[in-house]
């Protein structure tokens, strides 16, 4: 029997959930959801640093501010999903589901060894160590916002408007460094007109999670195809992005809406 | 729409400026070197009013405001008066015309920087009379290995942060001086130069040489590698071997928003219970510098978020005059670098970066 663990950074993430069902759906459910919770200092931290102080306040108060608009809600509804929560959803379908700090903690590891999985959806949890891929030992896919290699890091959305590189998803898989793994392929994900850095950070996330589905299937199938990445020399990693260019973000993707509408 | 940040880091500058104005009025002449509350202003410091001219010179241009032209020159007056026959300025504090000082290397070059932006704004030759005159002593008193046995900060200590003296020197050669000089300058360059350690450190940054580098030092000897380097169109020899410091100091920047370490040991080893914010600010004008040579919005995101930090550091709405736009020597205030002192060259560093990041934004489109 197949085995496909699912990695998330915390209960009510969307887009797990719907990787979790869609699989599901596919006739392939996890065996195992590791939810690596935001409680250490250093990890909240960065996820406020890379999200903002709204994504925890959403997280805590279950308004999902910042995921208000995304389409990921609509799609759920219409694969039956009523309670967007990882834990509810793992009760209902009789799937294990862990709780841990990190993902590499040795109470994780120990939980992923002994499942052996032949493949990994990963929708979150922080950075992953050595340790914690080791004890996967198969490939452990995930969803990029930005194209890779040019992009590395956080907000990538960002630094593909900074960079003036295509929007989109890199497919890849998760190695030792930060987004250097293996690409799968790329998404291109067009802005549209009316499009704000939320709404289009929030169709990239959709995009990922369709794919994420398509690709761990074809993984357990045994036809998961990678690219090594082209080595950039010096290639630096992007981080959160300061306030200034942030504002030349949000200039650029409504002059590629401009240009849009004037090459139409 | 006007940029948020544009708006913002330009009432920063605004502030900044006005209280170096504020430390010229208290300084008689020269710009005061701090503020203390304990203290109150001190004497004025030649070797910061110096490079402070540029400073308001740029100043004048970015806020439309000809006045500071003015006390630029006014400033520059008054160092006039200090500088001896034989070209040197002197160390220390300005005390009175009566006290001697003896000459000083770092000052010295450090004013030359405030004489080469007069002659070229002003166009008027008593500027490039006086750094020439500066830039030839220097060049007289440097030796084959390119060591200064004179007018050195610690008596027989020749400083990596030199090159903020070979810097000044090639700009006074670019402005007309000898070969002589951009040799003698390319010699001090060398030397330190085969200081570079496999890590990217050059030994000897630190004001004592058995002591943490403040990052305002460490700053000190990138950005005169990086000035040199541009001056002397050779980026190879002079700017390349700062990129590994600057990457490290950068991907530090990130992690810690804006916030480094005051001093790091020449193995990098990090003294993180106070930051430099001068440090913080010189950083970030090498980062933007480096920028300037190779490109790369991520250089600029690190520096924008030191000068950030500067910026949420800055009293600059303090209802005392005396510290409002004021930039601490460090934070906290009682940190090791300039204690409980708010010194002109942490303004002066923080005016400057502003001028850069705003300039470089602008270029990315924000009006």
């Amino acid at each position: 029997m197949s085995k496909v663990l699912l990695t998330a950074g915390y209960d009510r993430a969307l887009h797990s959930v719907f990787v979790a069902e869609s699989l599901r759906q596919a006739g392939f459910a996890p065996s195992l959801i590791i939810i690596a919770y935001p409680t250490s200092i250093a990890r909240i931290r960065t996820i406020i640093r890379s999200r903002g102080l709204r994504s925890i306040i959403s997280y805590i108060t279950g308004k999902e501010i910042a995921i208000r608009d995304s389409p990921i809600r609509d799609a759920l509804r219409e694969i039956g999903v009523v309670k967007p929560s990882l834990n509810a959803w793992a009760r209902q379908n009789g799937v294990p589901l862990v709780m841990v700090s990190d993902l590499n903690s040795q109470r994780a590891i120990q939980k992923v060894e002994a499942l052996a999985p032949d493949v990994t959806a990963y929708t979150g949890g922080g950075i992953l160590r050595a340790s914690f891929l080791k004890a996967v030992g198969s490939p452990v896919l995930n969803a990029h916002s930005g194209h890779m290699p040019d992009v590395r890091g956080m907000n990538a959305l960002e630094w593909s408007l900074l960079f003036r590189l295509p929007t989109g998803v890199t497919m890849h898989l998760i190695d030792e460094g930060i987004d250097t793994g293996q690409i799968v392929e790329w998404i291109d994900v067009l802005p549209q007109v009316g499009d704000t850095l939320a709404t289009l950070r929030n169709r990239l996330i959709y995009t990922g999670a369709k794919a994420m589905v398509r690709l761990v299937l074809q993984a357990l199938d045994g036809h998961l195809i990678t690219e090594s990445q082209k080595s950039i020399p010096q290639q630096r990693q992007c981080f959160v992005v300061a306030q200034g260019l942030l504002e030349v973000a949000t200039l650029r993707l409504s002059q590629r809406e401009g240009d849009r509408l004037t090459s139409s | 729409m006007h940029s948020t940040s544009l708006i913002y880091y330009n009432t920063h500058l605004r502030g900044s400026i006005d209280w170096i104005l504020r430390s010229v009025d208290a300084g008689g002449g020269g710009s005061s070197a701090y503020y203390s509350s304990l203290l109150g202003w001190s004497a004025p410091y030649p070797e910061t009013s110096g490079y402070i001219i540029p400073t308001l010179l740029n100043a004048s241009n970015e806020l439309d405001d000809r006045s500071l032209e003015v006390v630029a020159i006014k400033v520059g007056e008054w160092l006039l008066t200090l500088q001896s026959k034989d070209g040197w300025w002197p160390c220390g504090l300005y005390k009175s015309r009566s006290s001697k000082s003896g000459p000083s290397v770092f000052n010295t070059g450090q004013i030359i920087d405030g004489m080469v932006a007069l002659a070229s704004h002003t166009g008027d030759s008593r500027w490039s009379i006086a750094a020439i005159r500066a830039a030839n002593w220097l060049a007289d008193a440097v030796d084959e290995q390119g060591l200064w046995s004179i007018g050195n900060y610690r008596k027989g200590s020749n400083p990596s942060y030199y090159t903020h003296v070979a810097w000044p020197m090639l700009l006074a050669w670019r402005l007309g001086a000898s070969e002589s000089i951009r040799d003698a300058a390319i010699r001090v360059l060398q030397r330190i130069i085969a200081l570079r350690t496999p890590k990217g450190v050059f030994r000897g940054w630190s004001f004592d040489s058995d002591k943490p580098a403040f990052t305002h030092t460490i700053a000190y000897t990138l950005r005169g590698f990086i000035e040199c380097a541009v001056l002397l169109e050779d980026w190879h020899s002079f700017g390349a071997p700062c990129e590994a410091a600057l990457d490290r100091l950068a991907r530090k920047a990130e992690f810690t928003h804006g916030r480094l370490p005051g001093a790091y040991s020449e193995e990098w080893k990090p003294i993180n219970w106070y930051t430099c914010l001068t440090g913080n600010a010189q950083i970030a004008i090498c980062l933007l510098r480096m920028e300037q040579h190779s490109p790369d919005l991520r250089l600029v995101n690190a520096a924008e978020k030191l000068i950030s930090n500067v910026c949420n550091h800055q009293r600059i709405n303090s209802g005392r005059t005396k510290i409002r736009g004021a930039v601490s020597g460090s934070a906290p205030l009682w940190g090791r670098y300039m204690f409980m002192r708010y010194p002109n060259w942490a303004v002066k560093y923080h005016a400057d970066a502003l001028m850069m990041l705003s300039h470089r934004l602008k270029t990315e489109g924000l009006q």
